[in-house]
Formats: C-alpha cells, sequence, structure tokens
C-alpha cells in the first residue's frame, strides 16, 4: 500500500493510500486537515502540487482542473491516485500537526428505492453495511461499482447513527451516473460511499447558529437544505427563530418536497416563511398559490430580493442549486449586508 | 509627458459603459484587464483572481465597494485592493485615470499574480 507523505513549510505528515482511493479521500479518513469543497473535480479547492509524473488523475477534464499548472505539478486532491510512495506539497497555511476531530471513510453500501418525484429529479437510497453519523448539511461521494469516478449528493435529512442515507438526483443528460438511475431503472446497485463530508453545516446547538435562517434554492440543490430544515425543525428550531426561504424551479410541474416542506410550515407558521418561484413561466411577478404556498415569478435571487427588503439582516443563510442561482443569490446576501462566513453552500456544478 | 508613457497609456472603455458594482472585462492592444466601478470611482485590475486565477468577470460579485470571488469567498476592498476575510493576496491595480469621460489605464507592463505559495520556491522536486 502506497505511503502518501502531505507536507508543507509547518511539516509533513504520512499516511496509507488504498488502493483505488483518492489523495483527498485518504488524507481526510486518517484525519490531515486538507482543504476541500465539492470532493468531486469541480470546485478546485484542493489544488497541491506532486513530483511531477508520480500521481495519476481520475478525470483530466474535470472542471477544476482547467486552470491548472501541470508543469509545476499541479493537482486536484480529489482526482488523484496513486500507486507509489509519493509526496505532496500542500498550501503552506495548513497545520499538518492538527487532526480532523470527525474524518470521513469508505462505506460499501446498495443503492435502492430510486422514485421519481419530478420530471427530471428522483429521490433514491443507499444502505450501508454499517452507519454513520453526519452533520446537516453535509453529503457523501457516490460511486456506481465498476463505474470511474465519485458524484457528491447531499443528504435530505438529518439522522445520528444513519444506516440509509436518502438523497435527490437530477437528470443531467449524458451524465453517466444519472442516465443509469433514469434510463435503467436501478432497482438495486452496489455502490462505494465516502463520508460524511462538506462543511456547509448547520449545528443549532451552536451559540452562534442559534439564529433566525434564510434559504435560497434552486431545483435539486434543496437536497443539503432539507437536512438544515430537518435538524431545525428536529429542536423546534423555529419556535424561537425565523426562516425565510425561496424554493425555484423553471415549471411548477417540477416542484417537489412539497409535503415535507409544508410540515416544516406547520411546525411554526408565524415564523417559517417559505415561497416558490417558477423563472420560465408567463405571466405577472405574482402568481396564484401553489399548493398552498405563495407562487412567483423569476429567478429565486429576483424573487428573494423583491420580498426579502429588510429580511436578511444577522441571519444565517444557505444556498443550494445551478452556479448562476448561487451567485445571484451570493451578490443580493452580499449586498444585504451579510459576512462570507454566514453564507454556507457547496458549489458541485 | 514623453511618447513613451503617453504611448504606455490606453483608453479602456467609457465610464457610461459600466455600472456602479460592475465588473467589465475589456482587452486593450496587448491583454486583458477588468475594470470595476465603485460609484465615481473607477479601477482597472487583471482579469484574474489573485487566489485560483478564476475569471473575475464571471466570479467577481462588487458590492458596497468590496470585491468578492464567488469561487471561493476571497473578498478585497475595491478601492485600495486590500484583502479582507479568508483572501491571502491583495489585488493589484493598473494604473487609471478618466479623461473625458472615458476610463484610461497604464497597461506598459502585464501585471500577473504569483500563484506560488510564497515558500515554495525551498521545495526542490
Amino acid at each position: 500500500m502506497p505511503t502518501v507523505t502531505f507536507l508543507n513549510k509547518q511539516g509533513r505528515v504520512a499516511v496509507d493510500c488504498q488502493e483505488g482511493e483518492t489523495l483527498l479521500q485518504a488524507g481526510l479518513r486518517q484525519g490531515v486537515p486538507l482543504p476541500y469543497g465539492c470532493g468531486a473535480g469541480v470546485c478546485s479547492t484542493c489544488v497541491a502540487r506532486a513530483r511531477p509524473g508520480t500521481v495519476e488523475t481520475d478525470w483530466a477534464d474535470a472542471p477544476g482542473a482547467q486552470n491548472l499548472k501541470h508543469d509545476k505539478g499541479e493537482c486536484l486532491l480529489c482526482q488523484s491516485l496513486v500507486t507509489d510512495d509519493c509526496e505532496i506539497l500542500v498550501p503552506g497555511k495548513i497545520d499538518l500537526a492538527q487532526t480532523l476531530a470527525e474524518t470521513p471513510a469508505h462505506h460499501r453500501a446498495r443503492l435502492h428505492d430510486v422514485a421519481l418525484v419530478a420530471p427530471d429529479v428522483a429521490t433514491f437510497q443507499v444502505s450501508l453495511e454499517g452507519q454513520s453519523d453526519y452533520t446537516a448539511g453535509q453529503y457523501f461521494l457516490v460511486r456506481l461499482e465498476g463505474m470511474q469516478g465519485y458524484r457528491p449528493y447531499s443528504m435530505t435529512d438529518f439522522q445520528r447513527e444513519a444506516q440509509t442515507l436518502n438523497f435527490v438526483i437530477k437528470r443531467i443528460p449524458n451524465g453517466k451516473f444519472s442516465e443509469e438511475i433514469f434510463s435503467n431503472d436501478v432497482s438495486e446497485a452496489k455502490v462505494d460511499v465516502f463520508g460524511p463530508m462538506g462543511l456547509a453545516t448547520f449545528d443549532p446547538s451552536d451559540p452562534n447558529e442559534a439564529r433566525d435562517l434564510v434559504c435560497l434554492v434552486g431545483g435539486s440543490g434543496i437536497a443539503g437544505i432539507m437536512s438544515v430544515l430537518d435538524r431545525a425543525v428536529s429542536v423546534n428550531h423555529f419556535e424561537s427563530h425565523r426562516l425565510f426561504m425561496v424554493f425555484g424551479v423553471r415549471r411548477r410541474e417540477d416542484f417537489f418536497f412539497l409535503d415535507e416542506l409544508k410540515r416544516i410550515k406547520e411546525s411554526a407558521p408565524d415564523n417559517v416563511s417559505i415561497h416558490l418561484a417558477v423563472s420560465e413561466e408567463e405571466g405577472s411577478e405574482e402568481l396564484d398559490a401553489y399548493r398552498d404556498f405563495p407562487l412567483h415569478q423569476g429567478f429565486v435571487h429576483e424573487v428573494a430580493e423583491r420580498l426579502g427588503d429588510g429580511m436578511f439582516e444577522n441571519r444565517l443563510a444557505f444556498l443550494g442549486g445551478p452556479p448562476a442561482m448561487l451567485t445571484g443569490s451570493l451578490a443580493l446576501l452580499l449586498g444585504a449586508g451579510l459576512p462570507v462566513t454566514d453564507i454556507r453552500y457547496d458549489r458541485f456544478g | 509627458m514623453s511618447d513613451a508613457t503617453e504611448t504606455a497609456w490606453q483608453q479602456v472603455c467609457s465610464t457610461t459603459d459600466i455600472n456602479d458594482g460592475e465588473l467589465k472585462r475589456f482587452e486593450t492592444s496587448e491583454f486583458a484587464v477588468v475594470v470595476a466601478r465603485v460609484g465615481d470611482e473607477f479601477r482597472v485590475i487583471p482579469p484574474f483572481c489573485p487566489h485560483m486565477a478564476e475569471p473575475l468577470h464571471e466570479s467577481g460579485i462588487c458590492r458596497g465597494g468590496t470585491l468578492t470571488c464567488s469561487k471561493h469567498l476571497w473578498q478585497w476592498n475595491l478601492l485600495t485592493g486590500e484583502e479582507q476575510g479568508p483572501a491571502e493576496r491583495p489585488l493589484v491595480f493598473y494604473e487609471s485615470e478618466i479623461r473625458h469621460g472615458d476610463v484610461w489605464a497604464k497597461v506598459d507592463q502585464e501585471l500577473v499574480y504569483e500563484f506560488d505559495e510564497e515558500d515554495d520556491d525551498d521545495f526542490e522536486w
């Protein structure tokens, strides 16, 4: 088994790397506080350097690899595999003497119960051979056995000692995993999963997070937000704190999870404000209510801007959705004065 | 002003090309720049984020005089270039001024960020 040594000016730490395991997974699994975002080749947060020729990439065309300087040995830790011992230079600010308090792990698992919940969205479950804790808002990396590359999926609820994880997936044309789920009607499949991962989390027991929330979400980006809201409801968070949420899709038939959102609304009707938005329907800004929720025309950040005057101050914000929605919502919240430390999201796309 | 100095200055855009709080990319005769507007102030900067070279005209958000790169949330004071929050390197500016309603910048030499870690040079691969 190869030994990977992560090093910088602050020190060095050596870990084992299992066959087929990425350098990021090897490091995180053994408590190395490596920087990462998506864990799946998109965000480029995990850029590091290897001696040229000592690592192989699992996905050369990864979106996050576009700006890499290969002549300097730059690589994405989340897409790098090794077969021999190697040294990896990580950013100097990382304190390699620190060890992660909670470490992700590999799990063998079974994917099952795929269910279409909207024309281009399905839910599915993954049952672990063991169990895992996770923090609300976190995700697991999932890989169909025999298929190259992991995909990140956020859990849609909050559990301790979870044995079955609940996910949502959007249909992506030509996406291998997505096509498999939607086209072949997978009733049972072996999968490898790795997690939990992700920093866009919510812990209401933390005094700094006992606050009003704002959630701006588009399409399947609602997954991790549902976990945050499930956690909040589980501790009656909205009895004493407010929620302002806009959930947007293209057309009203694309909505899903509305029963779940209704339960959240009913848990504290006076403090929970949930609005729906559709971006591709003609009409005035204010449309007829849909499934008991107020319905608006426009993109999520546009609707939030129209409705949210004074609603964002001092709130903790959670975002989920495609890149344009994230950027628009981020601009809105920054303009409203929220510090970046109070705005949480994963950039998966 | 000598000819050489004068030719180093180029008209980049009109002040009316950019709204308050907006970032736009423009091409000079030699390379690209991004022009940012904060009120009546304009700044001309390299087109890439000092962090991981994201194209700032796409990833940058300018609000209240603060520039945020949405990729990893590095932030700067857009008027001074000073880093804020998690940012670890300052923004650099091209010398610029307004002439008759146009933004001009001294673009005789392309400004590039040194993306290496400060201490990387000591590592001999």
